[in-house]
């Protein structure tokens, strides 16, 4: 049995990191609520660049523009987006074990991957997927700039028809108690499942469906790594709230379960020390 | 008559929606007007200067690098940059022309010397970001030349 001194010596430690938890708790939420905001400001873009994007695949086909190929093959490329620190529940395990299972099911070995965030490298470092280039110094704010970086080569790999597949891998951002581990066919750019039945119309392109379709593509891929990139800052502060908010919960009942058994024991060690001085005034 | 629903999205906020009677918009081939029942088109957008009517009230945005897509009478128009003519700061944006000339001809000069291809690379880039912070000055200014 702990000594008292032992159990007093435990709850001291419980409750410093109790405040360390609910400390952190407060910096995630302040930090979440400019990301969030962010998040809600950049939609409505991402959104109506799908639509147009999405309106037009339709009427287009490889031969308008190379990142349009669709075909099988085990040259995979994946861009992957974790947080540097730890401390957020399974926000990047889950990710990176979503990732690992898929490339299983779907019989590629090595990948080549390009991985933002510590997490994410500390991760497939173990595994036999090729990590092409990973960024452990780079400062969050400078991720999107690398990412960007990433996608020139990858596009332009992919239209030279050196890879197979581009995926972008990433946590969606859905609420504050839901990220959704995410896997996102980047390249090929297939049309998407939402669109609607436009009616066969005629589309003037200006200057024409060349010119314009590969910038618009281009920004649209980048908008969608945008949108990524944000919802991942976004999702790794909420999911570090909740993980601090149930660790300082924790930490709580756990204050609360050791108080009552160091006033226990107390209690014990009185009653027994009343004994001893009772039966020894007996004795006498 | 109908009218045109305008949006004028960038990605970091809604700038307007409004409901107009006829539309300007900077397009790559030259301005283009848009009138209700216009047919569909999907166009490259030049830095410059958009405006609409509502009614007889003229209203001008300067725009920069981005597409519009005319539908059913939705004009959408996605740029990377957008500002209303009105909250354009004129003394801001010659400044930043200027700056930007300085950097782009201080470029010029400097990179005739053999470079390898990174650094080549890197020049180019650096070299297209001043070239945007020049057009974009310019567009703000021709827009609050226009209020």
């Amino acid at each position: 049995m702990p000594s008292l001194k032992e159990i007093r010596n435990r709850i001291t430690s419980v409750k410093k990191t109790q405040k360390t938890t609910s400390a952190m708790k407060m910096v995630s939420a302040a930090k979440l609520n400019r990301a969030e905001d962010t998040i809600r400001r950049a939609r409505p873009y991402a959104a109506k660049l799908r639509t147009v994007v999405s309106s037009l695949s339709g009427k287009l086909t490889p031969d308008d523009n190379p990142l349009f190929r669709d075909q099988d093959g085990k040259r995979v490329a994946v861009v992957l987006m974790t947080s540097d620190r730890g401390l957020c529940g399974g926000f990047n395990a889950n990710l990176c074990k979503l990732l690992a299972r898929t490339l299983h099911e779907e019989g590629v070995d090595s990948a080549e991957m390009h991985i933002v965030g510590r997490k994410g490298r500390d991760f497939f470092r173990r595994t036999n997927h090729q990590i092409a280039a990973d960024y452990p110094d780079a400062r969050p704010e400078q991720h999107l700039d690398i990412v960007f970086t990433v996608l020139d080569g990858l596009t332009a790999r992919f239209a030279a028809e050196e890879l197979d597949r581009v995926y972008l891998v990433f946590n969606e951002y859905k609420s504050i108690l839901t990220q959704e581990p995410t896997i996102q066919t980047l390249l090929p750019i297939r049309p998407l499942e939402d669109t609607e039945e436009v009616e066969e119309q005629e589309v003037l392109f200006e200057p024409d469906v060349e010119e314009l379709i590969g910038p618009l593509v281009q920004q649209y891929i980048q908008n969608q790594m945008y949108t990524a990139w944000l919802g991942t800052l976004a999702g790794e502060h909420a999911a570090r709230m909740t993980a601090m908010d149930s660790a300082t919960k924790n930490a709580g009942e756990m204050i609360k379960q050791l108080n009552l058994y160091y006033n226990r024991s107390r209690q014990a060690a009185i009653t027994k020390e009343l004994i001893e001085i009772i039966s020894g005034a007996e004795s006498l | 008559m109908d009218k045109l629903q305008l949006e004028v999205l960038t990605p970091g906020r809604i700038l307007l929606e409004t409901e107009a009677d006829h539309v300007v918009l900077p397009g790559s081939m030259g301005e283009m007007g848009i009138l209700p029942q216009h047919i569909p088109v999907v166009t490259m957008l030049n830095g410059g200067v958009l405006s609409y009517f509502v009614g007889q009230k003229q209203s001008y945005l300067a725009v920069q690098g981005g597409y519009a897509q005319v539908d059913n009478n939705r004009v959408t128009v996605l740029v990377e940059r957008a500002a209303f003519a009105e909250e354009i700061d004129v003394v801001v944006a010659e400044q930043d022309e200027k700056d930007a000339a300085e950097h782009l001809k201080q470029l010029l000069s400097k990179s005739s010397s053999r470079a390898t291809e990174e650094e080549y690379e890197v020049e180019r880039k650096r070299a297209a970001a001043y070239e945007a912070q020049l057009l974009w000055a310019i567009a703000r200014q021709s827009a609050s030349q226009q209020k």
